[in-house]
């Protein structure tokens, strides 16, 4: 095993063991409306953010973060962000640390096919 | 030397800017109960009006309870007009007054197979917005906003819409302003020193047949 794949295996521990990693569970449901549960990286936080007005006002960042290699074993493919809106969006639902649900829309993604995970950015699901 | 009086009055930018806000006020409601009576949905004519708030989408990040666009009427800066004013008594201003109009717009399911994107909604939310405030700003009824007097003139210089705020840094809100660039010429007034009355004196002027101008006085005084 090389150090690439050692860091893949690093990195899936880190992101989906959640007794020694920051595994956490996530569904998954992709745009025909299939569902997967899954362990990875959630996150949802508060920003300031730079309206170029020359005030920084808050704002909300919402994150997930998810193996490449899960997605493709609950075979689901690598989330996108839908702009047709003839289409579902991918969504992804969570708790927050206290247990609630919230589920968000995927707007983009940044894949990261050198360790194999993708960054999802997320936006409000009503 | 110090000035007399208290200074205990609104300068007219600040009459004008809550001027402005009470026309929204008064319109939205005046406007809701009017689709209500034309089998609408009131709700697109309802926004919320503020003054003077630098961050008024703050309720929406946590709680999209309720998602009223909302409207924040705001003084920018003023230019005085040397020509149209005196030294002294009166100055004649052009102020320039920014009316912000948020729409927020969260992504939902269309109920069949598609969605609704939050971003356009946002921005179709603000452009709407944006439309009721032009509208009822150069509406007759509401003439030099009802100020005629002081104000002598009320012009929307510009129109203009923001990309959602946060864009670039994916805010999971999207929240899309747009803004009314109002000018209004106004006069401000300053304090005046009253003069102390010495003697009140009443005077008859003529002019007589050469042409010559006589003022005649009947007044008691003492003879040196």
């Amino acid at each position: 095993m090389g150090l690439r794949q050692i860091a893949q295996a690093d990195l899936k521990a880190i992101l989906e063991d959640d007794v020694n990693g920051f595994g956490w569970p996530i569904t998954v449901t992709d745009p025909s409306n299939v569902s997967a549960s899954m362990k990875g990286h959630s996150n949802d936080i508060g920003q300031m953010i730079d309206p170029e007005t020359g005030q920084l006002v808050s704002g909300r960042l919402a994150s997930v973060t998810l193996m490449m290699s899960s997605l493709a074993d609950a075979g689901l493919g690598i989330p996108v962000g839908i702009t047709n809106s003839s289409q579902r969006p991918w969504r992804v639902t969570f708790d927050d640390i206290d247990g609630v649900s919230h589920t968000f829309k995927v707007t983009n993604t940044m894949p990261d096919r050198t360790v194999g995970n993708v960054v999802c950015l997320l936006e409000l699901w009503q | 030397m110090a000035i007399a009086a208290l200074i205990d009055k609104q300068d007219s930018f600040e009459i004008v800017r809550d001027q402005i806000a009470a026309i929204l006020a008064i319109e939205t409601a005046s406007q809701q109960a009017l689709a209500v009576a034309g089998g609408k949905d009131p709700n697109l004519w309802k926004f919320d009006v503020y003054t003077e708030r630098s961050q008024p989408w703050e309720k929406w990040l946590n709680d999209q309870s309720d998602l009223t666009p909302i409207v924040n009427v705001g003084f920018q800066d003023a230019n005085f007009n040397e020509r149209a004013s005196d030294q002294f008594t009166r100055q004649q201003a052009t102020g320039t007054f920014h009316i912000d109009c948020y729409g927020v717009g969260i992504s939902q399911s269309d109920g069949g197979t598609g969605h609704i994107p939050g971003d356009r909604a946002a921005t179709v939310e603000a452009h709407r917005i944006l439309r009721l405030i032009r509208n009822i700003i150069k509406a007759e009824d509401y003439a030099y906003l009802g100020l005629m007097g002081n104000v002598s003139k009320v012009w929307i210089s510009r129109t203009e819409v923001f990309t959602p705020l946060g864009d670039g840094t994916d805010n999971v809100l999207k929240v899309v302003p747009s803004r009314l660039v109002l000018e209004v010429t106004y006069n401000e007034f300053s304090p005046q020193v009253v003069g102390e009355t010495l003697e009140y004196l009443s005077a008859t002027v003529k002019r007589s047949e050469d042409g010559s101008v006589i003022a005649t006085a009947d007044y008691d005084y003492t003879a040196p």
